[in-house]
């Protein structure tokens, strides 16, 4: 495997989730919470969900940076129900600037998983 | 083990989980391609019934690396570093000291504590009040000093008290205990990861271009046995010489693993045919019949007589040597015994002593170096039996 360490490994999926929620929360979520549930663009649960997966990843992230092993899980388990989401969006999105942003969205929830699943090179027998 | 358990469970719920994801992730995305000419898709149930058979067939094809890599990213996550020895080694000498600092600090109310070996602060805790006098407790095991305990008074303009530094004194020895731990740990796996990078450089530098020689060798023996019968003659006599060299090699290879001695004739018989290199002459008694040993048991006890008996010879000036294994059901006992001229009153321990007692505190034996009844040296190394 990779001669990046997992302290390393774990700390940049760390900082890239909270990128994602920090842009997530700013420009989806608070401008629909503020809004209420009446007048929000997205549907109101979808809003929810949203908020409350952003704000678990902000927790998930300050564990994986302190290299905490529930940290690591929670960041695989947000990012992987990210994933989901992205999918969605690239099954049922309409324009192109959303296709584009699920396809990126993808990639960066991958990259995630696979740093919180790294593993160091080992020193092994002859 | 209740964290081996939460962790196995982890590793249990995770690792499945992740693989029914990447199964499912698969066919979004296949899903996703395969829609692409009409999309956006109104319905999952527009989705073309080919398509879930393409994502059947990538998630097929791709699911032995996947599962693998998966496995083995969660298991690394769920049991940690168990696979590297280095990194496990350095974690024990890396949170236990840390840890005893603290728990000294903090049951004794002091506000510095600090733990120095090899002349560096392995760890610290608290900060020294300004103006409070430190005091200084040497950290000896088996009588090798390995670094100081530095406390600090817990006041200003403040002293401990005679009662608090012999607490420290008493509570210095556990905390020695625990650097000599920490020491041996990361020792016993530097060496053993020595000894394998020494084994393959002997297999890979040694033994492989030699055998490697041969064959090729031999191909041009075969090539010349019928055209020049005499050339192949002499290359025949090379070819013998590099197998010997060859098979000598295997012999010291083998040896320095664990000495062929032992398997043949048994610890005792072995220890009657060690070679101390001049004439000294020995008697051995054991118990009849020697019971069974640990293997790693018998090796140490084997190389630590091994050295008596040389830094007897060539040291002491001894002509005899009495070597006694004596067995117990608490453990295993080996004294050697010289009538040399004894431990010097300037004595200080040199690579053969620094060995033997490596080769003791590796198998937590115990090992005492000291003058004999009727002079001369005596060496004895005790082992528990896990038995006991």
């Amino acid at each position: 495997m990779g001669r990046m360490t997992r302290s390393t490994a774990l700390r940049i999926a760390a900082a890239l989730s909270v990128l994602v929620a920090i842009i997530g929360i700013a420009l989806f979520d608070l401008p629909n919470l503020v809004l209420g549930a009446r007048d929000s663009e997205a549907p109101f649960g979808l809003v929810l969900g949203s908020f409350t997966s952003d704000v678990l990843a902000l927790v998930a992230a300050y564990g994986a940076w302190r290299l905490q092993k529930w940290g690591a899980v929670l960041l695989i388990a947000v990012n992987a129900f990210w994933i989901v989401q992205a999918v969605t969006s690239l099954l049922f999105d309409r324009t192109g600037a959303e296709l584009l942003f699920a396809s990126v969205m993808l990639v960066h929830h991958v990259v995630v998983i696979s740093f919180c699943l790294w593993r160091e090179r080992v020193v092994s027998a002859v | 083990m209740r964290s081996d358990a939460a962790n196995r469970r982890l590793y249990q719920l995770l690792l499945p989980f992740l693989l029914i994801w990447y199964a499912l992730v698969v066919t979004g995305l296949v899903a996703a391609v395969s829609t692409f000419p009409h999309r956006p898709i109104g319905s999952l149930d527009e989705i073309p019934w080919w398509s879930h058979a393409i994502a059947f067939a990538v998630v097929a094809a791709t699911w032995a690396p996947v599962s693998a890599w998966l496995d083995r990213g969660v298991h690394q996550l769920a049991f940690g570093q168990r696979d590297n020895a280095y990194e496990v080694a350095g974690h024990v000498s890396r949170q236990l000291l840390p840890s005893v600092a603290a728990a000294l600090a903090g049951t004794m109310a002091l506000p510095y504590v600090e733990i120095e070996s090899d002349g560096r602060v392995v760890t610290s805790y608290g900060k020294v009040p300004q103006g409070a006098s430190m005091v200084e407790i040497a950290l000896t095991y088996q009588d090798e000093r390995l670094g100081t305990l530095r406390v600090s008074a817990r006041r200003r303009r403040d002293r401990l008290s005679a009662a608090d530094v012999r607490l420290l004194e008493d509570l210095g020895r556990q905390v020695a205990m625990t650097l000599y731990a920490a020491r041996s740990r990361e020792r016993l796996v530097a060496a053993r990861e020595e000894e394998r990078l020494r084994i393959r450089r002997d297999l890979h530098d040694g033994l492989g271009p030699t055998l490697a020689s041969l064959g090729l060798r031999l191909g041009v023996l075969q090539r010349t046995v019928r055209t020049d019968p005499a050339a192949a003659a002499d290359l025949a006599g090379e070819l013998r010489t590099d197998v010997r060299q060859a098979t000598a090699d295997i012999r010291r290879l083998v040896y320095e693993l664990r000495p062929p001695l032992l398997d043949e004739f048994g610890l005792v018989d072995a220890l009657r045919n060690l070679r101390s290199g001049d004439g000294l002459s020995r008697t051995v008694s054991a118990p009849e019949p020697m019971p069974v040993l640990p293997a790693a048991v018998e090796v140490a006890l084997y190389r630590i007589a091994a050295e008596a008996l040389h830094n007897a010879a060539r040291h002491a000036s001894a002509t005899t040597c009495a070597v006694d294994v004596a067995v117990s059901p608490a453990g295993v006992t080996l004294t050697v015994t010289d009538d040399g001229r004894g431990l010097p009153a300037d004595y200080l321990a040199g690579v053969g002593h620094r060995s033997m007692r490596e080769r003791s505190s590796e198998l937590g034996g115990t090992l005492a170096i000291d003058g004999a009844a009727g002079g001369g040296t005596r060496v004895a190394v005790t082992f528990a039996l896990e038995n006991s």
